[in-house]
C-alpha cells in the first residue's frame, strides 16, 4: 500500500527516462539565455556612474511616478468595469454563463499590441494618445483577472452566510459590508496586485496609446536602449523595474498565503437570477459583451476603410508588399518557438513532477521569466549574444529563442497539473507486463498527456504570435514579427498605413483566437481524460 | 407567539409549500416532522423572511411580518450547517447581532462571554471557527442566535450528524436552556424521538405539503 503516498522520485517504476538528466536541458537553456544575459546586462553593461546618472535624473522619477499612478488608476477602472459582471457570473446560475465568462477572457488572451490597436480603432481621435485610452485598454485586458480571481472566491462563498447575517438583524448592505466583503478582501487585493503589476510594466499599450510624452519604466528601457543607445541607463532601469516587481510579487505571495478557505465547493448550486434583478443582469451582460466586442469590431471595420472611404487597399497591400514577410516571420517564429518551447517545457515538467528536491529548484527557475519583463529579456539577449560565434542579432530564430523563455512559466503551468494526475498504478501495470522505462514514457505519459501537450504548444504559439516586448528588441527590418510591424505602421502618419496596421492586427486576432480555441479544446479533452 | 396562516411558497414554477398553517404559543416548543423534501427547511426560511411568500400570512406576537425583511423580523434561525462566519472568531460570531445594532465592543464581549458560558463553551471566545468540533460549532451557532434575543427561534435539524453521545448531551442542554429562557421554538427534525424529547408538541408536514391543524 505504498502507491498513493510514494514520492515519484523514490518509486522504482515512476521515473522511467527521467533522472536528473531530464532537468539539465531546460535548466541549461534558462540559465544560458535568461539568467546569464540578465546578470551580464546588470553587471557588465552598468557602472556606478550609470546608476547615479539615472537615479538622480528627474525624468526617471517622473517615469516611475507616471507608471505608478496610471497603474493605480487602471486597477480602479478594471474593478469598475469587471465588478458587475464578476458579481453576475459568480453569484448566479443562468443560461449563457459560460459564454459570458469566455467573453470576459478575450481581452486577456489577445496580444497587448492588438488590444492597443483596437482601442485606437474604436476611440475618437480626440482620445488617442491620452491617459484615458491607456487606462481603458488596461481595464479591457484585466477584466479576466478580476472575474477569475475574485469571481472564483465569490463563487465559493456560501450565500447562506449573508442570509444568516440577515436573520441576526443585518440589513442586506450591512451583511455585504461585514460578511461578504471581508471574505473577498484577500482575493480583491490579489487581483488588484496582479493588475497593478501588468499595468505598471505595460509596454505595447503605452507605446501605441500613450503618445510620445508618456512612458513606463518598461517603455523607457526600450527607448534608452534602442532610441538613444544608452544600454547602461536601460540596464539600471531594468534593475529598478525588477526591484519594483519583486516587492509587489512578495506582497502577492503574502496575500495568497493568508487567503481564506472556500466556505463551500464551487458547484451548480448557485441560485438563478431573481425576477427583480433580471433587467440589471441583462444590462450588465449586454454592456460587458459590447465593451469586449466593440474594439475588435472597430478594428475589422477600420481595416476596410481608408479615410472615410470603404476600401480593401489595406488588405491588398499586405499581400502585395513586404508586410506579407511579417506574417511569414511571425508564423515561422511561432512554430519554432512552439516546438522547441514545448519540448523544453515537457522536460522541465518531468523534472518538476518526478525529482524530489531538484524539482523545486527547476520549478522556481521556470517562474523566473515572470520577474523579468520581455523587454529586459530581449535586451539581455541582445547585449550578450553580440560578437564572434555568438553574434546572433541578425538571426531570425533569435526572436523564437526569446519567446521560448517568455512562454516558459505559462506552458509549464499547463503541463504540470496534468502530469501529476498520472496514476502510478498504470506505470506499475505496464512494468509488470514488460514495458521498459522508455516504452512506459511513450505509451503512458505521452499518450495521457497529449491534450496538455497540445494545449502547451498552442499556448506557446499564441504567446509568440502576440509577443511584442522582446520582439521589438530583437526583430530586424525585413524580418519583423506582426506586432512589431503593427507598431511601426502606427508610428507613421497616413490613413492607408493605419488601415494596414488594423488589417495586420485583425489577422493576429483571428490566428490567436484559433490557437487559443485549440488550447481550450485540448484542456477540456484533458479534463475528460483525467476523469476516466 | 407565532402564527402561520395558509402559507404558500413557490420557487420558479414549482410550488414548494401549499396551505400550511400552524400556531405556536409564547414559550411553547413545536417540533415539525416530515420526510426529506417535504418543505421543512423552506417553511423555516419563509418564517425567517429568507424566502418570499406567494400566499398566506405570518404573524409574530400578533404583528403581521409576512412582508417584513429578515433583518427586522426578530426571528432567529439556527441553520442546519451552522453558517458560522469563518472570518470572525467565536466571540465575534456570537455577538454579531449586537454589532449590527451598534452595541459597543466591550458590551458585545460581555454578552458573548455570557452566552458562551450558557452553552458550555467558557474560554472559547477567541477560538477560530475552523478549530471547533461539530458539537462546539452547533453550540456557537445556537449562542449566536440566542444572543440576538429573537422573539422566535427556528431550529433546522440542529442535531443532525452528531454522534449519539453528543446528540443526547446537546439535546438535554438545549431543553434545559430553553426551559430556563422560556424561548418560543420551532424545531424541524426528521427524528421523532428528538422532537418529543425537546418539544411540547409535534406536527407532521406531509409531502405534498398540506394544511396542518
Amino acid at each position: 500500500m505504498t502507491s498513493a503516498r510514494t514520492h515519484p522520485s523514490t518509486d522504482p517504476v515512476f521515473h522511467p527516462v527521467v533522472g536528473p538528466g531530464a532537468a539539465f536541458i531546460p535548466v541549461a537553456w534558462l540559465v544560458a539565455f535568461l539568467v546569464v544575459p540578465v546578470v551580464l546586462l546588470v553587471t557588465g553593461d552598468t557602472d556606478f556612474d550609470d546608476v547615479t546618472r539615472i537615479l538622480t535624473r528627474r525624468s526617471t522619477w517622473n517615469v516611475v511616478w507616471f507608471a505608478t499612478w496610471q497603474a493605480v488608476l487602471s486597477v480602479v477602472a478594471t474593478f469598475v468595469v469587471a465588478g458587475p459582471v464578476t458579481w453576475l457570473i459568480s453569484r448566479h446560475r443562468f443560461r449563457g454563463r459560460r459564454a459570458l465568462r469566455a467573453v470576459t477572457t478575450v481581452g486577456f488572451l489577445l496580444p497587448s499590441v492588438v488590444v492597443a490597436t483596437a482601442f485606437l480603432a474604436v476611440l475618437p481621435r480626440s482620445l488617442h494618445y491620452s491617459v484615458f485610452a491607456v487606462v481603458i485598454a488596461h481595464a479591457y485586458f484585466n477584466i479576466a483577472v478580476v472575474v477569475r480571481v475574485v469571481g472564483a472566491r465569490a463563487e465559493s462563498l456560501d450565500a447562506q452566510l449573508s442570509l444568516a447575517a440577515q436573520t441576526l438583524g443585518a440589513t442586506p448592505p450591512t451583511a455585504w459590508r461585514t460578511i461578504t466583503v471581508p471574505m473577498l478582501r484577500n482575493s480583491i487585493a490579489s487581483a488588484g496586485t496582479v493588475v497593478f503589476l501588468y499595468c505598471f510594466s505595460s509596454y505595447a499599450v503605452i507605446r501605441v496609446l500613450g503618445g510620445p510624452r508618456r512612458s513606463t519604466i518598461e517603455s523607457d528601457i526600450a527607448l534608452r536602449a534602442f532610441g538613444i543607445g544608452d544600454v547602461g541607463g536601460a540596464s539600471v532601469l531594468a534593475l529598478l523595474q525588477m526591484l519594483c516587481i519583486g516587492v509587489v510579487a512578495g506582497a502577492i505571495h503574502l496575500l495568497a498565503r493568508s487567503n481564506g478557505k472556500p466556505t463551500r465547493a464551487p458547484s451548480a448550486m448557485l441560485p438563478t437570477i431573481p425576477d427583480n434583478r433580471r433587467r440589471t443582469a441583462i444590462a450588465i451582460a449586454a454592456v460587458t459583451v459590447a465593451f469586449v466586442i466593440a474594439p475588435l469590431s472597430a478594428l475589422f471595420w477600420q481595416s476596410v476603410h481608408v479615410g472615410d472611404t470603404v476600401s480593401a487597399r489595406a488588405w491588398q497591400s499586405i499581400f502585395n508588399t513586404s508586410l506579407i514577410e511579417s506574417v511569414w516571420t511571425s508564423t515561422r517564429t511561432a512554430l519554432v518557438a512552439g516546438l522547441v518551447g514545448t519540448v523544453l517545457c515537457i522536460l522541465a515538467t518531468l523534472a518538476i513532477t518526478r525529482l524530489r528536491t531538484g524539482g523545486n529548484v527547476v520549478n522556481s527557475l521556470t517562474l523566473a521569466p515572470l520577474a523579468m519583463s520581455p523587454v529586459t529579456i530581449g535586451l539581455g539577449l541582445l547585449v550578450t549574444f553580440d560578437s564572434g560565434w555568438f553574434d546572433w542579432r541578425s538571426r531570425w530564430w533569435f526572436v523564437a529563442l526569446a519567446h521560448t523563455l517568455v512562454s516558459f512559466p505559462l506552458a509549464v503551468r499547463v503541463l504540470v497539473p496534468a502530469w501529476r494526475t498520472t496514476p502510478v498504478g498504470l506505470h506499475r501495470a505496464a512494468a509488470v507486463l514488460g514495458a521498459g522505462g522508455g516504452r512506459r514514457f511513450i505509451d503512458i505519459d505521452l499518450r495521457r498527456m497529449r491534450p496538455a501537450i497540445v494545449a502547451s504548444l498552442g499556448l506557446v504559439v499564441a504567446v509568440s504570435l502576440g509577443e511584442f516586448g522582446a520582439a521589438s528588441m530583437l526583430s530586424r527590418e525585413g524580418a519583423e514579427t506582426i506586432p512589431v510591424a503593427i507598431a511601426r505602421l502606427l508610428s507613421r502618419t497616413g490613413d492607408e498605413v493605419r488601415a494596414q496596421a488594423f488589417a495586420l492586427a485583425s489577422i493576429l486576432v483571428v490566428v490567436c483566437v484559433m490557437a487559443l480555441a485549440i488550447v481550450e479544446m485540448a484542456l477540456q479533452r484533458g479534463e475528460h481524460a483525467s476523469r476516466r | 407567539m407565532l402564527r402561520v396562516v395558509d402559507l404558500a411558497v413557490e420557487r420558479g414554477e414549482r410550488l414548494i409549500l401549499h396551505g400550511v398553517s400552524l400556531s405556536v404559543q409564547s414559550g411553547e416548543r413545536l417540533a415539525i416532522h416530515g420526510p426529506s423534501g417535504c418543505g421543512k427547511t423552506t417553511l423555516l426560511h419563509a418564517i425567517a423572511g429568507l424566502l418570499p411568500v406567494h400566499r398566506g400570512a405570518i404573524h409574530v406576537d400578533d404583528v403581521d411580518v409576512t412582508h417584513v425583511p429578515a433583518h427586522r423580523r426578530g426571528v432567529g434561525l439556527v441553520f442546519q450547517d451552522n453558517q458560522l462566519f469563518p472570518h470572525f472568531n467565536v466571540a465575534d460570531n456570537v455577538s454579531y447581532a449586537l454589532r449590527v445594532r451598534g452595541v459597543s465592543k466591550r458590551e458585545r464581549n460581555r454578552v458573548a462571554d455570557e452566552w458562551l458560558s450558557r452553552v458550555g463553551l467558557d474560554d472559547f471566545a477567541h477560538r477560530e471557527t475552523s478549530d471547533l468540533s461539530g458539537g462546539e460549532a452547533k453550540r456557537v451557532a445556537l449562542a449566536r442566535t440566542l444572543a440576538g434575543t429573537p422573539r422566535v427561534v427556528l431550529l433546522d435539524e440542529p442535531l443532525t450528524g452528531l454522534d449519539p453521545l453528543l446528540h443526547e448531551q446537546l439535546l438535554a442542554d438545549l431543553r434545559n436552556l430553553f426551559d430556563h429562557l422560556g424561548t418560543t421554538v420551532v424545531h424541524v427534525t426528521h427524528d421523532r424521538a428528538e422532537g418529543s424529547a425537546l418539544c411540547h408538541r409535534s406536527i407532521d408536514l406531509q409531502s405534498p405539503p398540506d394544511s396542518i391543524p
